[in-house]
């Protein structure tokens, strides 16, 4: 095969349930294989918060929308000459069929790369597959593709149990779901003919209760087909594997099980003639004498993320390279540079995958798992026994007060009764938690909670070992309860003791982690991947370091308001750092993305975000370097940023920040108090502690107000009070007393992100919102340069935040939200740190923002990173950002805008005029639509 | 000891042990002079032998029962062990070969029919240690460490490690000793096809597995079994059509009576006398026949995630692999009309061998799994096919 010259590479568009920042993961590598192998890489993405659409890592970026009118004008000005439609998840693969679909491709001589069209064709038809692997004998669940209700439920009556109706061509179990009863069956099959885009529905026999089972399968075009990862979820069929505790490598099945099923799944990606990365998903029956085919994605996917992660086997650029025509056992190792990429992982740990779900800021979202993915983001923890990787996945997660202690005091436990403990532990964001409970206070075994759940005992009997260990705790020596992987912050609760105090006892004691190294080969071969995991085991050799290190903490699970932004911004910050010739240490613990890929950074942490392991990954960086490591928490989102104070505590220096500045912005009163000395205008209100004083401070202040606690991440918190009955709802719910009301002003919104060197500030670029303030910034269309104001009022903006960074003693970047009527600024709320705004204004400047602001925050000037102080120009384009929004998804959530955010992604377009701009960010977001989903 | 504080309030009731605190009870001991404590399990005796560790995270019963491990305590590089009860399918032979087993943890598996790994490791009267941090001992071995180990028990002694890093020195060594003879049929015995035959074969038994008897069965070969030290006229006598040299423990460089043997069985075949096929020792005895050399690895392969590559197809399989030594690319191999026909990907090991004539053929690795994948299998298709014709 000759190589392409110009590749077109499709992102995934804007982050929803089901397709997050795995897809920019992907891309990215994809981009860089493709490029280093000499080959143009043309990107189309409408999402600018995304590695990808850089020109560094993209090549010829096109930000616009995923439409096949779009894609088809790209095609006809870049004029590639071959398509890469598997990186981009299920709607990338949708939009390449499309395109070949209306002979877009063959009539612009575009050649598709890797998997063919046909074999996406073959695994996505289920009627076609279901023939496909029958033929090939391996066994599927008994269905019957149908078209309409009728014969849906004719189907059902002869079957005579419990099914699953999946609709076909939409992404993440859209519109399916599980039916018990024929009337159930009814409803179901016709919302899932609704929902899929060919009218197209797959009824089931459910395989409720047998385990499932996920191999992560490459193949290339000499047929050479290895399972680079089996993984094993923890819930067993009925849950979303993204919704699903996922354990890997497979831990409970026997060895012969284990084999033929890798067989099978080998089988049907040879018969599929997949070149590429695939995933395979297969249910055993609990005896592992039995099991089923359920679905193959012929392309990288989340799972292969968490795989690639979860080995330290690169999937996705060895997929791109793949589809160049690159034979996989001509390809160098990817983890030890001698041998060939053609071998297996063998691992010489356990990964823990939890899902991370969005219902903390829906309270009254349906909370019950199906076969409809709910979660919006995961984390991944590595050790070398599951219960200390499933210990530190829960760290990990960041649950907000839920460690492995937590028990919901709504649940009664004392006075439940047996029989409905069915309905207590049915799948939901709670269950492991529950399950525990009940193990703690005695009130199930785990025999039982394995009989009533479906989890393998081998799960829940790991449960029971470690409330068995939490229990003799106390009085045991900490190093045992360190080695059995309990959190600091757990210990001190068990023991009564404040947190501090057990880090106390261990720097006393030199009770620390060892850093083990993600080689691949579970120590075979000499490996130099710069991929590490803590484990209290014993030390490893050392790796070289280069220099003075710098740590860029992450910012974890994608939630919503806190997205793919805030990795980006983690990845061109140690892309930056790694320039500077300083070694770029990233810590984070989400296998999605870009951040957590070894080849991003000079070390990477695969760790949770609490302080325990922060400070331990400090230590060890001033132990491995001989200096105390410069930390970074400016491009972690909130996440990073919650750890200042801590930090501080410790004597821990923050890059171009200090903990006393977080606490000026984020204290709403003497935020108030830095304004009043500033000059500046900020909202009139003040602080109320009990329903009376609320009461009376609106009585001051008059309707409308807007009310928020102190510490808010995503408007978590904030409510809009317009009306005596909306106060009355408030008090209702529970108040974190106190709450700072506002007065609502009136105006214009604006989004203005500042660079401050301490001396100098610049700002790069400001977003005005369209929508009325109220709406939280991150769910508003909102567009850069602002249309509505004179230049003049913009550079009054401007001044405002650069004095605040001045008063705030910062270097690095800070984020200001203001509402301008007529000339006067009100500022709302000031961020000394990053914000979701940065990639929107790098895209619309063709800037690093990150690489200035980064460097700042270490020392240098901003005459030094290339900005003139003051308001940048115009750029030449208008950026106009849309949200996008998944809640469609999660039943009993109200998708009206208000102070919440409610919106799990966005796009963007970018055109000479507004008006351009902005029809162009509507058709990509019209393009992520509930209702054209899937096409 | 720094210790979890006690206070009144979160103070529970004394329960027993907790299995993840571990009291160390024994220990391992490397003739290097490294020693590392841990708890005992299975059968409370001490062992010595060969440190090897095998990257499979799965497959215990196998391995335990494969004869290849006589003489070895097998490293488990995988930390969690014995999770799944072993059932008697998994049984490669009809008894425990391994010396041992190193563990990072034991685990009891949940109820159910099969034995536990523990149960085995009893029953067959040999320790386990657990709790070792298995990583940092495979990254010992592989960065060269002298393999000849001791594990016991540490009791009252207070220089246990001392003695016990002395014993390992005084040890024999792994190639001194003629481990084949311990595990190989004392007798000859039939083992008919399974379905229909299609042809008969002799298997010369240096230390079989189960697995590959019953990949060989299932195709339609009806296996004489002949003893290791078989003549070249005993297996002449059996009429096959396909000779089987079995894989098998130990330093095939010592075994010069059935080394002459394989040689007369070889010669035979290019002269047109029933084909060979040598699987991992027989490899090895095929190519000492030849006059080419074996050495022992640096860092054997043990486990199920080789990729090796069939240098005439460019076919590429994962395997199953087994095996402490290797046979030695060379020109004695030229001048023996010897082609590579297998490397492995990772070290470029010779994992197989063609005889230019085409009738005798040898792979290292184990086309038959277990544990592991099969993915190459067809190494047998194409053996039998060749008997046929």
């Amino acid at each position: 095969m000759t190589a392409p010259r110009r590749v077109l590479v499709i992102g995934s568009g804007p982050i929803v349930i089901g397709q997050a920042a795995e897809f920019d993961y992907a891309g990215v590598q994809a981009c860089l294989a493709l490029r280093g192998e000499g080959v143009e890489t043309v990107l189309v993405n409408s999402n600018p918060a995304t590695v990808m659409t850089d020109p560094d890592v993209g090549g010829t970026v096109v930000i616009g929308p995923l439409t096949v009118e779009h894609l088809t004008a790209v095609i006809e000005e870049h004029r590639p000459d071959a398509l890469l439609p598997t990186l981009g998840g299920q709607t990338g693969l949708n939009l390449a069929v499309a395109l070949d679909d209306a002979g877009v491709l063959e009539r612009s001589g575009v050649r598709v790369l890797g998997t063919p069209l046909a074999a996406v064709r073959a695994a996505e038809d289920r009627g076609g597959f279901r023939a496909l692997v029958t033929g090939i004998g391996e066994p599927v669940p008994e269905s019957a593709v149908v078209e309409t209700v009728e014969d849906g439920l004719r189907f059902v009556e002869h079957l005579g149990g419990p099914v699953v109706v999946r609709p076909a061509f939409t992404l993440g179990g859209g519109g399916g779901g599980f039916a018990a009863t024929l009337a159930e069956a009814r409803e179901r099959i016709a919302h899932g003919l609704k929902a899929s885009p060919i009218g197209q529905v797959l009824v089931e026999r459910s395989l409720l209760g047998w385990y499932e089972i996920e191999f992560e399968v490459l193949r290339d075009a000499a047929d050479t087909t290895i399972a680079i990862c089996g993984m094993e979820n923890l819930d067993p069929m009925g849950v979303h594997t993204g919704d699903s505790i996922v354990v890997a490598p497979i831990q409970t099945l026997p060895d012969p099980v284990v084999q033929r099923l890798r067989r099978c799944a080998l089988k049907i990606v040879r018969v599929l003639r997949l070149e590429g990365g695939c995933n395979v998903q297969l249910a055993v029956r609990p005896d592992g004498d039995d099991y089923r085919v359920i679905e193959v994605n012929p392309r990288v996917s989340r799972s292969s993320a968490l795989a690639s992660k979860a080995t330290g086997y690169p999937i996705a650029r060895v997929a791109a390279l793949v589809a160049l025509g690159k034979r996989l056992d001509e390809l160098p190792n990817p983890a030890t540079g001698i041998g060939s990429a053609a071998f297996e992982p063998a691992v010489d740990y356990v990964v823990v995958k939890l899902p991370r779900w969005p219902f903390d800021k829906f309270p009254a979202a349906d909370r019950s798992l199906g076969i409809q993915m709910k979660a919006t983001g995961e984390a991944m923890a590595i050790d070398r026994e599951f219960g200390p990787a499933l210990l530190k996945a829960i760290r990990s997660v960041e649950p907000r007060g839920r460690g492995w202690l937590w028990e919901d005091p709504a649940w009664g436990l004392s006075h439940r009764a047996q029989e409905d403990l069915d309905a207590f532990l049915a799948p939901s964001d709670t269950r492991l938690w529950r399950m525990v409970a009940l193990l703690r206070h005695g009130w199930a075994d785990a025999s039982a909670l394995s009989s009533i759940t479906g989890i393998a005992p081998w799960f829940t009997e790991r449960l029971a070992e470690l409330v068995e260990t939490e229990r003799g705790l106390v009085g045991r020596p900490l190093l045992d309860a360190k080695r059995a992987g309990f959190g600091d912050a757990t210990v001190a609760e068990i023991a009564g003791v404040p947190p501090v105090a057990i880090r106390r006892a261990r720097v006393r004691a030199g009770i620390a982690p060892a850093y083990r190294r993600v080689d691949t080969c579970a120590g075979e071969f000499p490996a130099e991947t710069p991929y590490f995991y803590s484990s209290y085991a014993d030390e490893e050799v050392a790796p070289l370091a280069n220099g003075r290190s710098v740590i860029v903490v992450g910012s974890g699970p994608i939630r919503i308001g806190q997205g793919i932004e805030f990795d980006y911004c983690s990845v061109r910050a140690a892309w930056a750092i790694r320039a500077m010739g300083l070694d770029a240490v990233v810590i984070n613990n989400n296998p999605e993305t870009v951040s957590t890929d070894y080849d991003a950074c000079s070390r990477l942490y695969f760790e949770p975000l609490d302080i325990e392991s922060v400070l331990d990954v400090i230590d060890h960086e001033r132990a491995l370097t001989g200096e105390p490591p410069h930390v970074v928490l400016t491009f972690g989102g909130q996440t990073a940023i919650d750890l200042a104070k801590e930090l501080a505590y410790a004597d821990v220096p923050i890059a171009g920040l200090t903990a006393e500045a977080i606490e000026l912005t984020e204290d709403r009163e003497r935020f108030a108090g830095l304004l009043d000395e500033l000059g500046i205008a900020g909202p009139r209100g003040q602080l109320a502690a009990t329903p009376e004083e609320l009461r009376a401070a609106i009585a001051e202040i008059g309707l409308p107000v807007i009310v928020r606690p102190s510490w808010v991440i995503g408007g978590r918190g904030i409510a809009v009070l317009r009306s005596d009955a909306d106060v009355a709802s408030l008090l209702a719910t529970e108040i974190g007393w106190p709450l700072r009301v506002d007065e609502m002003v009136e105006g214009i919104e604006l989004d203005v992100d500042a660079i401050c060197d301490g001396v100098d500030w610049c700002v790069p670029g400001i977003l005005e919102q369209l929508d009325a303030p109220g709406v939280h910034s991150g769910d508003s269309v909102a567009v850069l340069p602002p249309q509505r104001l004179s230049r003049h009022v913009q550079e009054r903006a401007a001044a405002v935040a650069g004095r605040i960074a001045l008063a705030l003693g910062l270097r690095g970047i800070l984020n200001v939200q203001m509402i301008v009527s007529g000339e006067r600024v009100t500022v709302i709320e000031a961020n000394p740190r990053a914000s979701r705004t940065v990639p929107i204004v790098a895209k619309a400047l063709g800037r690093d923002v990150v690489a200035a602001a980064v460097r700042c925050a270490l020392g240098a000037s901003l005459a030094e990173v290339g900005w003139q102080p003051g308001l940048a120009p115009d750029a030449a384009l208008v950026a106009v950002k849309a949200p996008v929004g998944s809640l469609w998804r999660l039943p009993g959530v109200d998708a009206g805008l208000g102070p919440e955010m409610r919106s799990t992604g966005e796009v963007l377009g970018l055109a000479p005029s507004y008006p351009e701009a902005s029809a162009l960010a509507l058709a990509a977001a019209a393009a992520h639509a509930p209702a054209a989903e899937s096409g | 000891m720094t210790a979890v504080p006690r206070t009144e309030r979160t103070t529970p009731p004394a329960t027993e042990r907790p299995a993840s605190f571990l009291f160390p009870d024994g220990l391992l001991a490397l003739e290097g002079g490294s020693v590392r404590r841990g708890r005992l399990r299975g059968a409370a005796v001490p062992a010595e032998g060969d440190l090897i560790f095998t990257t499979a995270a799965t497959g215990w019963g196998e391995i335990l029962t494969d004869p290849s491990y006589a003489g070895q305590i097998v490293v488990l590089t995988h930390p969690m062990a014995g999770s799944y009860r072993i059932s008697g399918d998994e049984m490669e032979s009809s008894r425990v070969h391994a010396r041992a087993l190193v563990v990072t943890r034991l685990i009891t598996p949940p109820a159910g029919p099969g034995r536990s790994l523990e149960e085995m490791l009893t029953e067959a009267g040999i320790p386990a240690l657990e709790g070792i941090d298995t990583r940092a001992l495979t990254l010992e071995l592989r960065g060269g460490a002298a393999r000849r180990a001791v594990i016991r028990g540490v009791a009252a002694d207070a220089d246990a490690g001392l003695k016990a890093v002395e014993e390992a020195r005084s040890s024999a060594t792994w190639e001194s000793v003629d481990h084949v003879a311990g595990v190989s049929t004392p007798c000859p015995w039939v083992m008919p096809a399974i379905g229909e035959r299609r042809a008969r074969a002799v298997l010369v038994d240096y230390g079989v597995k189960g697995s590959l008897l019953r990949a060989l069965a299932t195709r339609g070969l009806e296996l004489t079994v002949l003893p290791h030290d078989a003549s070249a006229d005993d297996v002449a006598a059996a009429e096959p059509e396909l000779v089987i040299l079995s894989p098998g423990p130990g330093d095939p460089a010592r075994m010069a009576s059935q080394i002459a043997t394989v040689a007369q069985l070889a010669t035979r075949a290019i002269g047109g006398g029933p084909r060979i096929l040598g699987i991992c020792l027989g490899h090895q005895l095929l190519a000492l026949a030849a006059g080419a050399r074996t050495q022992r690895l640096a860092v054997g392969h043990h486990g199920g995630n080789h990729a090796v590559l069939e240098l005439s197809s460019g076919r590429v399989d994962i395997g199953a692999h087994n095996h402490e030594v290797t046979v030695l690319d060379g020109p004695e191999l030229i001048a023996a009309d010897y082609a590579v026909s297998h490397r492995d990907l990772n070290d470029g090991t010779v994992e197989g061998l063609a005889h230019a004539s085409g009738r005798i053929a040898s792979v290292q690795f184990h086309p038959e799994g277990a544990p592991g994948p099969i993915d190459a299998a067809r190494v047998f298709d194409v053996a039998l096919a060749g008997a046929i014709s």
